[in-house]
């Protein structure tokens, strides 16, 4: 597969302009690659070829994974629910505009099919040979269709043609011969994780989901089921559907991001990612800091709930899961605290302007925070990978750790969770 | 003096996940009760201002998630409470039990003033189930309230809207009394001060 025509190249260059564009310095990679090491050293077996034609007609297939779709002019939602959108029932009052974007999401260019290609089949290749690019079209979204195949290759979940070994589904099964402990708390949560989605209120979509959250609490015992896994393992399940693929997804998130410590009973971990984000806050969104200073804002009221379920909360469900494309191949902490300075600092203005604290926790905890966007995932997204990474890199984030390690212990509670992490 | 400062009173709900904590605060505070809330992650709050005979005062209302583990968080959410609330699901005689070891779990972290006096009220929730499936007797709660200081009781259904509005009534007037015997102090401490000061500057007139 090569590119065939003219126009074709035409266009491959002013996507890689943008590319650079996007990307000021080649330090815009470096979460990416560092991220990317990381899956690489675990990729086991080669992956298996998907053919072009095979991705031309998986792009121009419907399903109810357009649910996420906008149009990209006037940011109108193009379905009403994903039972419309598997139906392809568009909205009734769509724009000139939301048909175009509806036409364009169905007939990729040329271009497009190739880098997916690409991707697909040379994964480790793709990423390292072309980084900037890979980010670009990260940023511009993964192509709905191609989304689970794609998070599948990031997560290791399964290969190009979207099948998982047999060491995990013999796990998997297994694992469910059992029943959790905290069953009765996982069941409860399973019935309101995103219910207004018609998916997650199906019954086959329930018990799979319930099975996936008991596998994982029996899997790591110790640290059981915490509540917030459940809005990870939404997305996964939502364009995975299988929930082999989605739990063998989860347990590849938790191994390569180290989250355990965040979940664990103590929730050691969070108590470092707090501290960690303060320093970032302090130094990108000073003005705002100050305010909260000023006003003795605590910022663990919110980022508790941030963190733990990956803003699903109060996330609209188009940005969680183009924030899943980015995600899941720059490492979770690091976008997780990019996508908190941006709302942060895209709030500023407003949120200078209030001096009540309990109106500031109010804004911050609800759905109000991404008003400042306007139902634009695209403007969120760009914010979100246009701030200066190395100030989220592994690197600059373990400097902070040593700082957090060596600060005087001042509470009790610190102390623990010290205690817990360092030993 | 106070009349004219805006009184805050800071409510904390706690309770067993799934007892119906964040229920009971959208009945109240939006009048509305849905199957759909998402779990609490962390913590949430719903502000309703209330006038209390004649006197206006904003209920911050703190929502918290039910889970063991995030009572590691709990310093942060409790500190500077009025008033405690702990809510147990009539069907659960588990989570009836553990209202005490949430109470326990409150007074530690909160590092309260007066221990003994603060102000705990317990609401049992899902009054609107079949009787057979109510597994904690009214009179079982009633003692128990009885044994930690008579505690306020109430039985409520946020579903069906009841006994929500005089529960909250409660929670409210008794968060109130806990926040100006609160004020009393520090207005004591300030007038200290404030002599102090006025001494050293002599008088103005």
């Amino acid at each position: 597969m090569g590119l065939s025509s003219l126009p074709e190249l035409l266009q491959l260059e002013k996507s890689l302009e943008e590319a650079h564009g996007l990307v000021s310095s080649t330090e815009q990679t470096s979460l990416l690659l560092s991220h990317f090491e990381l899956i690489s050293s675990q990729v086991s077996s080669p992956s298996c070829e998907v053919s072009a034609d095979e991705i031309e007609k998986l792009l121009q297939s419907d399903g109810d994974f357009n649910l996420a779709q906008c149009c990209n002019k006037c940011h109108q939602k193009l379905f009403y629910n994903d039972e419309c959108a598997s139906k392809g029932e568009l909205q009734a009052d769509l724009q000139p505009c939301c048909y175009e974007s509806v036409e364009r999401y169905k007939h990729a260019v040329s271009l497009d099919v190739s880098f997916w290609w690409f991707l697909l089949n040379s994964f480790p290749c793709c990423v390292m040979t072309l980084p900037n690019y890979t980010r670009l079209m990260l940023t511009h979204g993964i192509p709905p269709a191609l989304r689970s195949r794609i998070w599948g290759l990031f997560t290791l979940a399964g290969n190009a043609q979207g099948t998982t070994d047999n060491y995990m589904e013999n796990l998997y099964h297994s694992l469910n011969k059992d029943v959790s402990p905290d069953i009765s708390i996982i069941v409860k949560d399973v019935n309101r994780t995103f219910p207004e989605i018609s998916m997650f209120a199906e019954y086959s979509t329930k018990t799979k989901f319930e099975n996936i959250l008991n596998a994982y609490s029996i899997f790591d015992s110790e640290m059981g089921y915490c509540q917030g896994l459940q809005f990870i393992v939404a997305p996964l399940l939502f364009h995975f559907k299988d929930d082999l693929k989605t739990f063998n997804a989860l347990v590849k998130i938790f191994e390569l991001n180290k989250l355990r410590p965040i979940y664990d009973h103590e929730m050691s971990g969070l108590h470092l990612w707090f501290f960690q984000f303060d320093k970032i806050f302090e130094t990108e969104v000073p003005e705002l800091y100050a305010h909260f200073k000023e006003l003795n804002i605590d910022i663990q009221m919110f980022l508790a709930q941030w963190f733990l379920s990956f803003f699903s909360i109060t996330i609209p469900f188009s940005f969680l899961i183009r924030m899943f494309d980015v995600l899941l191949l720059e490492g979770v902490k690091s976008t997780l605290f990019r996508v908190g300075i941006t709302v942060l600092s895209k709030n500023t203005d407003l949120l200078k302007t209030i001096q009540d604290s309990e109106l500031i926790y109010q804004h911050l905890l609800s759905e109000n925070c991404w008003g400042i966007f306007q139902q634009d995932v695209d403007l969120f997204i760009d914010s979100v990978m246009s701030l200066p990474v190395n100030h989220y890199s592994s690197e600059h984030l373990s400097t902070l750790e040593d700082v957090f390690s060596k600060k005087g212990i001042e509470d009790p509670i610190l102390e623990r969770v010290k205690m817990r992490l360092y030993g | 003096m106070s009349s004219r400062k805006k009184t805050l009173l800071k409510v904390i709900i706690l309770g067993d996940s799934g007892v119906g904590k964040t229920s009971l605060m959208q009945q109240f505070v939006n009048g509305k009760f849905s199957q759909q809330y998402k779990a609490t992650i962390g913590a949430d709050f719903l502000m309703k201002e209330l006038v209390l005979d004649d006197k206006t005062v904003t209920m911050q209302l703190w929502d918290t998630a039910g889970q063991e583990r995030f009572q590691s968080l709990g310093v942060a959410f409790y500190r500077g409470a009025d008033c405690c609330v702990l809510v147990y699901d009539v069907t659960n005689p588990k989570s009836f039990e553990n209202v005490s070891l949430w109470r326990d779990e409150f007074l530690v972290q909160a590092n309260v003033k007066n221990p003994e006096n603060f102000p705990f009220v317990v609401i049992g929730n899902k009054i609107d189930v079949d009787e057979s499936k109510k597994l904690v007797s009214l009179k079982k709660a009633q003692q128990f309230c009885a044994n930690l200081g008579n505690l306020p009781l109430f039985q409520t259904s946020a579903k069906e809207a009841v006994n929500i509005d005089q529960a909250f009534d409660v929670i409210a007037r008794n968060a109130l009394q806990q926040e100006e015997n609160d004020e009393f102090q520090d207005e004591f401490n300030d007038a200290i001060n404030i002599n102090l000061e006025s001494e050293n500057q002599g008088c103005a007139c």
